[in-house]
């Protein structure tokens, strides 16, 4: 084995980014729990961390940079920072969804809610398993766990789409539930993008592993 | 688009005394295209290169068997004129090897070997400026070769097999003894070249092999391991060996 500082900031750019994904992951599972308990301390929490998270993103793009720069890498090694790089992208909007979702939180923590939220903590359950598969298959460069995640996309696009229905017939009834309704929809949309960039996730754990771009 | 065949080797096989330098190889030249061979020193891949303008001929206890088509003709065949075989196929070596006489002479040395006694300067320019070197030594004709640095050795050396006007060039390791500056501008060259001659280049540097060549083979123990588009090779290789050379991570 040769090129051993090379294999160790390879290895490092890994296990950066996918505590990084875990931390994301994490949040975006509060910012959903401190909506739906109304937690106001638990949606500042999750404000503060995503600073984390983009401080990180920062740090990692450098070093992937630098990495590439230095040590001029071909082939899997190649493939393995591009999708690091891309990756670290999809991870740092996990974390800014996470915020966003937990402002949503905030502005409505003192209402009584239009309707007792079902879909959003199911969209939030499923979103968060992909997530956390597409990392593992990403950390184990396991092609077939990450075609595990393509079905739950599915699901989770059909769930928004109910969500939506649901909350437009609630803006029809009264127009004092469009500001929260319009929330609503909003962290419907959160969770259905963060299903999405889970999917750009497993896509490229299946290019890393198998060199073919396929966007699905 | 399908490419048209330059060279072609059939099950080609050489033996350094009992040595089994080369193993069945088998693989095309293409027509106006680059072609690299890569792999780890002693693996085989100077051996076939030297073998597709017969350069091994010239050392002795070489044993081969199997056919080197160029444009379907074996140039292993009795019937082949070696020195003619040399002008269709010419090379240029690591170490830029100027004769030691003027600039221009060293140019018209091939063409008046094959009787050519008229428009010599006019070729010596045109060749000249083929080989990117016209601009720095069209006022010092006159001068001694010897005294051209080594980046203008190398590219008159290319000059000088230009002159005879060959179909193929072979580049053995072009510019493992030149400066990035120098290897720039041959890499630029073989670049324009190849719109006119067929390349094939061993190197040592595997970036070179990337930026410069349009197929790419990986030698490994006198065996072809892969032969591919140097586009594929370097982004997915079809073989997990030469995936390992490629990435450092044996060698």
């Amino acid at each position: 084995m040769t090129r051993n500082k090379f294999e160790q900031q390879l290895a490092e750019i890994k296990k950066r980014l996918l505590s990084m994904g875990s931390l994301s992951e994490e949040l975006i599972g509060l910012s959903v729990q401190s909506l739906k308990d109304q937690d106001e301390e638990l949606a500042k929490k999750v404000i503060a961390s995503d600073k984390q998270i983009d401080r990180e993103y920062v740090n990692i793009e450098k070093k992937i940079m630098r990495t590439i720069a230095m040590q001029a890498p071909v082939a899997g090694d190649l493939r393995l920072l591009l999708t690091a790089l891309k990756n670290a992208t999809d991870i740092e909007r996990l974390g800014d969804y996470a915020k966003d979702i937990a402002e949503i939180a905030l502005r409505h923590k003192d209402e009584e809610y239009i309707t007792k939220l079902i879909n959003i903590p199911r969209m939030n359950e499923i979103a968060l398993s992909m997530v956390q598969i597409s990392l593992e298959s990403f950390e184990t460069e396991d092609a077939d766990m990450a075609r595990q995640v393509h079905p739950m996309d599915d699901e989770v696009d059909s769930l928004y789409d109910r969500t939506f229905r649901l909350l437009t017939t609630y803006i029809l009834e009264n127009p004092k539930n469009i500001s929260q309704a319009f929330s609503l929809m909003l962290v419907a949309r959160h969770l259905e993008r963060v299903a999405d960039h889970a999917l750009n996730i497993a896509n490229r754990t299946i290019y890393l592993k198998e060199g073919d771009i396929q966007y699905i | 688009m399908k490419q048209m065949v330059k060279m072609e080797v059939h099950d080609l096989n050489l033996w350094y005394g009992s040595f089994h330098a080369l193993k069945d190889i088998n693989m095309k030249v293409y027509k106006h295209k680059v072609t690299a061979f890569i792999g780890p020193s002693g693996c085989g891949k100077s051996t076939l290169i030297r073998c597709l303008n017969r350069m091994n001929d010239l050392i002795g206890n070489v044993h081969v068997e199997g056919r080197v088509l160029l444009d379907d003709k074996n140039i292993y065949d009795k019937d082949v004129d070696v020195v003619n075989l040399r002008k269709r196929v010419g090379m240029v070596f690591q170490k830029p090897n100027p004769f030691p006489m003027s600039i221009h002479d060293n140019i018209t040395y091939g063409p008046k070997l094959h009787g050519k006694k008229r428009g010599l300067d006019e070729l010596v320019e045109e060749k000249l400026k083929d080989a990117a070197l016209w601009s720095e030594v069209k006022d010092i004709l006159g001068q001694n070769a010897m005294d051209l640095s080594g980046g203008q050795q190398q590219r008159l050396c290319i000059a000088r097999c230009l002159a005879v006007e060959p179909d193929v060039i072979l580049f053995d390791e072009p510019c493992s003894a030149l400066d990035p500056i120098s290897t720039g501008k041959i890499e630029d060259l073989i670049n324009e070249l190849k719109r006119h001659y067929t390349i094939v280049i061993v190197t040592h540097n595997m970036q070179q092999a990337a930026r410069i060549s349009d197929y790419t083979g990986y030698f490994y123990l006198g065996e072809l391991k892969e032969f591919n588009k140097t586009k594929k090779i370097f982004t997915n290789p079809d073989n997990p060996e030469t995936e390992r050379y490629i990435t450092g991570k044996f060698g």
